[in-house]
């Protein structure tokens, strides 16, 4: 029972504390942030299992690693020479077509790491990237040659409206009135619409959302349907 | 900007936070410790001159106390260190019971130096931190 509450309570806090310390956390990690993934986890799961420690030894080096890890990407947001001893900066590993063999080798990344790299983005020659960047977060980026790069609108001469945010309006048969106003509309015009796809009640409406073109899409729910 | 702002407020009161409490804790710990360790000394000088009434009173005082002082203690350190205090506490009575003088004195300075060690444990020292 115990560990139960205990599991209880640190699940509660290192999801607190991941929200804190923002999505970057959950997304692509920077260096210091892997590290202090790293140790929260362990952090999190030593006292959880072991009743002998108390709570505090799990949760006070949570805090202190929340606190750091929010200094250092503000420190790092601030001052770009910190942001580059903290984080690193990129490199670029092919530039005008050529590998370049002393960055490689400074970052120790062999050339079965770049062709495989390369590969997984949808390119198989060296020949078609102009530039492949090694970012701090270790993912490569491919700038690839003009004629390897693929065909835009742009190129085609296509004029296209731009695309919108969708919008969720009713979800679930749960109407979001901060939405229907946010998009222009209010209930009534809501009500019309409804109408016009033979739906007498909110709640009977499984999805209704403003898509990226800007047009209503109303599903009815199955069972109602039935 | 205004979220970046509440991040950075909610975590300075987190790092004050933290070290009033440590601050709090070494106190308690100090005060909490030297009450207790002054009742053992006292303990073991009426086992030397074997006034063992003296000594019981002493010891049942001190279990007293320690049953208080040990929910708040579990809070803060580590449970195995807490059972070896009760442990040793628990002999150092039965020896001072059964008037056994020599044991009853190990026991003592057993149960001195687990007290003692907890605050020096939480204490920000170099060789803590090392």
């Amino acid at each position: 029972m115990v560990v139960f509450v205990r599991t209880i309570i640190l699940y509660i806090f290192v999801v607190f504390v991941m929200r804190v310390m923002g999505k970057r956390q959950i997304g692509e990690l920077q260096p210091f942030e892997l590290v202090i993934a790293i140790m929260l986890s362990e952090l999190a799961a030593v006292p959880m299992q072991d009743t002998g420690i108390p709570l505090r030894n799990g949760l006070i080096p949570i805090f202190t690693l929340m606190l750091l890890e929010i200094t250092i990407s503000i420190i790092s947001l601030k001052f770009e020479g910190i942001r580059k001893i903290v984080c690193g900066k990129p490199s670029i590993l092919i530039k005008n077509g050529k590998v370049l063999e002393d960055e490689m080798r400074k970052q120790r990344f062999n050339i079965n790491d770049l062709m495989e790299e390369l590969r997984i983005s949808g390119y198989f020659n060296i020949s078609d990237i102009e530039y492949a960047i090694l970012e701090t977060n270790g993912k490569l980026s491919i700038i690839p040659k003009i004629k390897q790069s693929p065909v835009t609108k742009e190129d085609m001469n296509i004029n296209k409206a731009e695309l919108k945010l969708p919008i969720s309006i009713i979800l679930d048969g749960v109407l979001n009135m901060k939405n229907l106003y946010a998009s222009g509309y209010n209930i009534d015009w809501l009500n019309k619409k409804l109408k016009e796809n033979k739906i007498d009640k909110i709640e009977d409406v499984f999805i209704a959302i403003f898509d990226t073109k800007g047009e209503l899409f109303i599903q009815r729910r199955k069972k109602n349907e039935e | 900007m205004k979220n970046e702002k509440k991040i950075i407020f909610f975590s300075l009161i987190v790092f004050i936070g933290i070290i009033i409490l440590e601050i709090f804790i070494n106190i308690y710990l100090k005060k909490t410790s030297s009450i207790l360790i002054s009742q053992i000394e006292k303990a073991k000088q009426y086992v030397e001159n074997e006034q063992w009434n003296n000594a019981k009173s002493i010891i049942y005082d001190t279990c007293d106390r320690w049953n208080n002082i040990e929910e708040k203690w579990a809070l803060i350190t580590n449970h195995h260190e807490i059972d070896n205090i009760t442990v040793s506490l628990k002999s150092a009575k039965e020896f001072i019971d059964s008037a056994e003088k020599p044991d009853a004195l190990s026991s003592l300075e057993n149960l001195k130096h687990f007290i003692s060690h907890i605050p020096k444990m939480e204490k920000l020292l170099l060789e803590n931190i090392f």
